[in-house]
């Protein structure tokens, strides 16, 4: 009896042992989870924080030390909606711009991805995978290796100057990625839904339009959100041939203000001497603010661009 | 891609799979009219804008004499060495960090899932802005500093005047910038993984990080090798990063792409500046090459 009850006593002893390891390991956990979180929060968000904090300074009142925003101004945000600062005269044609050559670069990846996928990986096409694989091999060579030959080649064909100029050449980097998850995704896709439609009678272009399409709906709206941001945050392609404004101002209006010239013409015009040195760097630093000013729209265009701080210390 | 690379891909299992159909085994005359016109666009574009423009880079830089000056310049050997360390320091952290958070990211609690929501932030912005930010963080009057003078009375350096404290910010804005993408694929892959295998393991007595190195490890692993690949590859070729963080400074964290673009538009010189990059492409396309061979090498996961 009383060996029953010692059982007894050891086991609870023991499973509440084993309750308060549980209990410590959940505790540790929960403390683990919490401390990364912390980390995770800091790390992402202190560069964004930072951006707030700067958007938010009063006007040339940049590199206080502040660390938090001590007289919150709404001045920067107003200055670029309202184009009043010399630097973001033309923010409103630089956003058309920008948007235009999104939605033409999503535009043209869709619909040359899915023809080409199309061909190649429902009609098999012979040879079909040579297509794929020198689209893959111009996918892996980086952008910014050939953006000095884009340059020129653009001038060329005549399209310096022009945003069919970007728009082509973030096209080609784009298609690439669309036709190999175009691929992907067909795959799961019958051939016999094709096969059918061809004993109806359907034509290639039909099957096309009224088969593939529809059913590929879920892959193009994720190629279209890449190529759509992948459009909108193009920087290097685009630093020479923003030339949407500056074009249309009227002689002279551009050639006032040198950082509104886009560097292409500034190149092209082989007045090459401000860009040498120091200067030209910071010349060339102009334009992510100045072709994307939707990204850097929250005032941040409205202080002297980067570099130009550390110079000033030395 | 050919078939015996797919049965050889697909293992042993599917070998008797019979071969995918096509419409037909050759397209008939209409047909393939219309097949040669629905590539004909993506052709153009792919020989007029990708294809020529590397033939003319390559003809650009192709005079040997180019690179007798490069190799002989110290800027483009201080270019190499950063364009290395950039590389192979941040490709190897952001993704081997990536692959510890895709765990944390693996627990189902909601809290969890809201720091999955904001640790995206990063690659949801666009790039340029974090940069710009990273840089004004990083000068002397930055944000850093203050942080460190106000909360902790600390004077802080000039960040981006330090070879090393430079080359540093780059490679932190770049894993700031990229991990976030890298942890999803990771965490797809994870996610790819089936749970009975993860019973089993736990059946046979492997939990924690007995788990992680005998399962989740081989499996991942291919996926790993292919995102690393990829990683390299865009890193080599990463211009932004580098051009809008240290910009160079203090003169010597130039990496390969920002060195080119630099020849061209400060010393107007665009032959020397091709070259500086055209000597990159053989490792690029050995990467490549190495990772379509791992992409065709499909559904290794299981």
């Amino acid at each position: 009896m009383s060996t029953i009850a010692a059982d007894a006593r050891l086991a609870t002893r023991a499973s509440s042992r084993a309750h308060s390891s549980e209990r410590l390991r959940r505790y540790l956990r929960n403390l683990g989870t919490v401390v990364l979180s912390a980390v995770i929060v800091v790390w992402t968000l202190v560069p964004l924080y930072n951006m707030v904090l700067i958007s938010l300074e009063p006007e040339g009142d940049v590199f206080t030390d502040h660390i938090w925003p001590r007289v919150p101004s709404v001045e920067s945000f107003w200055g670029v909606l309202t184009q009043s600062h010399w630097y973001l005269e033309h923010f409103w044609r630089q956003f058309a711009n920008s948007l235009y050559i999104g939605v033409m670069v999503t535009f043209f990846a869709l619909l040359f991805g899915t023809l080409t996928s199309f061909a190649i990986g429902r009609m098999r096409i012979r040879h079909g995978w040579l297509v794929t694989n020198a689209a893959l091999l111009t996918y892996v060579i980086p952008a910014s290796f050939l953006a000095i030959p884009f340059y020129r080649i653009m001038q060329n064909y005549g399209l310096a100057n022009n945003p069919w100029s970007v728009i082509a050449a973030l096209v080609a980097f784009a298609t690439p990625y669309a036709i190999f998850v175009f691929q992907e995704y067909g795959r799961s896709i019958p051939i016999e839904v094709d096969e059918s439609a061809r004993i109806d009678g359907a034509s290639p272009p039909q099957i096309y339009l009224r088969i593939y399409l529809p059913l590929m709906a879920p892959a193009l709206v994720a190629v279209g959100t890449y190529a759509l941001l992948l459009a909108w945050n193009e920087y290097l392609v685009s630093v020479p041939a923003p030339v949407l404004e500056g074009e249309h101002d009227g002689a002279g209006g551009a050639r006032a203000v040198p950082q509104q010239r886009p560097v292409a013409v500034e190149l092209h015009d082989g007045d090459r001497d401000h860009l040498r040195g120091t200067a030209g760097r910071d010349l060339l630093r102009v334009p992510p603010a100045h072709d994307r000013r939707l990204d850097d729209g929250r005032g941040q265009g409205l202080t002297p661009p980067p570099g130009a701080p550390r110079r000033a210390l030395g | 891609m050919s078939s015996t690379q797919q049965v050889l891909a697909a293992g042993p299992s599917t070998l008797n799979r019979p071969r995918r159909r096509s419409w037909h085994p050759h397209l008939p005359g209409v047909e393939l009219t219309w097949a040669i016109a629905f590539i004909v666009p993506y052709a153009a574009v792919l020989v007029a804008f990708a294809i020529y423009p590397l033939a003319y880079g390559l003809w650009m830089a192709s005079s040997p004499s180019l690179y007798l000056t490069l190799f002989a310049s110290d800027e483009y050997r201080d270019a190499v060495v950063s364009t290395m360390l950039y590389v192979g320091i941040g490709v190897n952290t952001s993704l081997f960090f990536a692959l510890l958070l895709s765990g944390f990211f693996m627990r189902r609690s909601r809290w969890v899932k809201a720091m999955l929501v904001v640790s995206m932030l990063p690659w949801a912005l666009p790039a340029q802005t974090g940069f710009i930010s990273f840089h004004w963080m990083l000068v002397y009057w930055g944000f850093l500093n203050s942080v460190l003078e106000k909360l902790f009375g600390i004077y802080g350096p000039d960040w981006l005047s330090h070879y090393w404290l430079a080359l540093g910010a780059n490679l932190v804005a770049s894993t700031w910038k990229t991990m976030p993408f890298w942890t999803l694929i990771l965490l797809a892959g994870r996610m790819a993984i089936p749970q009975d295998l993860y019973e089993a393991a736990d059946i046979d007595g492997a939990t924690g990080f007995r788990r992680f190195v005998h399962l989740v490890v081989p499996l991942l692993a291919n996926l790993y090798l292919v995102c690393t690949l990829l990683s390299a590859i865009w890193m080599i070729g990463d211009f932004n990063t580098v051009d809008l963080v240290s910009g160079g400074a203090p003169g010597s964290t130039d990496v390969l792409a920002t060195l080119g673009v630099e020849y061209l538009f400060d010393h107007g010189k665009p032959e020397l500046g091709v070259a500086a990059v055209m000597a990159a492409l053989p490792v690029i396309v050995a990467l490549g090459i190495l990772l379509i061979r791992r992409l065709q090498t499909r559904e290794v996961q299981l």
